[in-house]
């Protein structure tokens, strides 16, 4: 009898914890995109993938101080860096990146394909440090364009539309997340690779050779 | 009410005050250590004096829903990890939406069912959770170490090896501390003293 009565009393509990399992779970669940992104990097990733967008149509001033939109560039695919040219160290890997890219490029005879650094510390990354920056790293300007925004206001709704954050640090430089930005021909945001992952990005652009 | 319950009442608001007063909330804020260790941990304290404080108030309620802690309990473990995300701490700082979710969950969701589960818990389920904290922040703090990535964008990774470390010093710090009762008193007396009289040790499983 009592025995009886006591598991009646707890069944309540039961309920209420498998309640709480079932909406943490699902909570947890729905936060991580089906546990694919405990981060916000990787969830950008997602993001771009799922939904590719266009950036906002900012002028830009490239190295040799021509003025340009993204949009000049359709038609093209074009792979996008942020970079300071300061930079001691994500940068250069950024930069190596992008020689081995252009390496690939040449070697696959795909004109079709652009590169593009933008610069974002406004006051530093002037044209002559982005052509000395380019000179560092081998840049061929037929392929590989390095430029900043023309006006400052510009820069944030650019790097908010790419999902970049940046953050000063103590020495004077600046922390952010690097990776290679992938844009196709119509000028859309489709693709977000780590910064050393240089086969991903030829097996993608590979992929749409032509398209 | 009692005045002992309204002290506790009271510790929570100026507690959780204190925390998202914005001078405040900035300064945690800017360092991924403090964010979690001060401003999460704080945010937990103030809604376990919440807790603290209806304890006895809802001693019927939990009584029904909440047998032996283990509802509460789980309600705590998934708020927190659901708040320790690396992307919940970026979203906290950039959306105010979150950051407004942020203080008023990890109080009510984290810190007020603990306090209200934990002295229901079964001694063998409260000795597990234990275990269970210090892998956790072993695991975390391990995971903060060696991950060649920043988790968070708005961290410096230097900051994220600071946690990490800190985390691993809390989990030694907890062993120790949880331990060393084994060594100051022998607990066999005092174990069966305590199996005479409290109810969940008589129900527990094998000690009949």
């Amino acid at each position: 009898m009592t025995r009886r009565r006591t598991r009646i009393r707890l069944l309540p509990s039961l309920v209420a914890t498998t309640l709480v399992l079932t909406a943490g779970t699902s909570a947890l669940w729905i936060k991580t995109d089906g546990a694919r992104a405990f981060t916000s990097e990787s969830a950008r990733r997602l993001t771009i993938t799922r939904y590719p967008r266009t950036p906002p149509p900012a002028l830009l001033e490239a190295s040799d101080r021509r003025l340009f939109t993204l949009e000049k560039l359709h038609g093209r695919i074009i792979v996008v860096d942020f970079v300071y040219t300061n930079c001691p160290t994500v940068c250069v890997s950024l930069g190596s990146a992008f020689t081995r890219l252009q390496a690939a490029l040449i070697e696959s005879r795909r004109d079709d394909v652009h590169l593009l650094s933008i610069g974002f510390d406004i006051a530093r990354d002037t044209p002559d440090a982005l052509t000395a920056y380019g000179r560092r790293h081998l840049a061929d300007p037929k392929r590989w364009t390095l430029a900043r925004v023309a006006s400052p206001r510009d820069l944030q709704p650019l790097l908010s539309a790419f999902g970049i954050v940046v953050i000063s640090d103590e020495y004077g430089g600046f922390t952010h997340n690097a990776a290679l930005h992938v844009v196709d021909h119509q000028g859309r945001l489709v693709r977000i690779f780590d910064t050393d992952d240089i086969d991903g990005v030829r097996e993608f652009i590979g992929a749409k050779r032509g398209s | 009410m009692k005045t002992r319950e309204l002290q506790y009442i009271i510790f929570c608001v100026i507690t959780v005050l204190l925390l998202f007063a914005p001078p405040m909330r900035d300064a945690l804020e800017r360092s991924m250590t403090t964010h979690v260790l001060i401003q999460l941990a704080g945010l937990a304290t103030g809604g376990w004096l919440l807790g603290m404080a209806f304890r006895g108030h809802l001693r019927r309620v939990m009584l029904i829903v909440n047998a032996n802690g283990v509802s509460g309990l789980v309600l705590g473990l998934f708020a927190m990890s659901f708040w320790m995300l690396p992307r919940m701490l970026d979203e906290s700082i950039t959306d105010p939406y979150v950051e407004a979710a942020k203080f008023v969950t990890v109080p009510l969701l984290v810190g007020a069912p603990l306090a209200i589960s934990w002295p229901r818990l079964n001694p063998v389920l409260c000795s597990l959770l234990k275990v269970k904290v210090i892998s956790a922040l072993l695991i975390l703090g391990w995971l903060y170490i060696a991950a060649p990535d920043r988790l968070c964008t708005n961290y410096y990774q230097s900051d994220q090896v600071l946690l990490g470390q800190l985390m691993i010093a809390i989990a030694g710090i907890l062993a120790v501390a949880w331990s060393l009762p084994w060594f100051i008193v022998d607990g066999a007396r005092k174990r069966t003293r305590r199996a005479k009289s409290h109810p969940a040790w008589r129900g527990s499983p094998g000690l009949g």
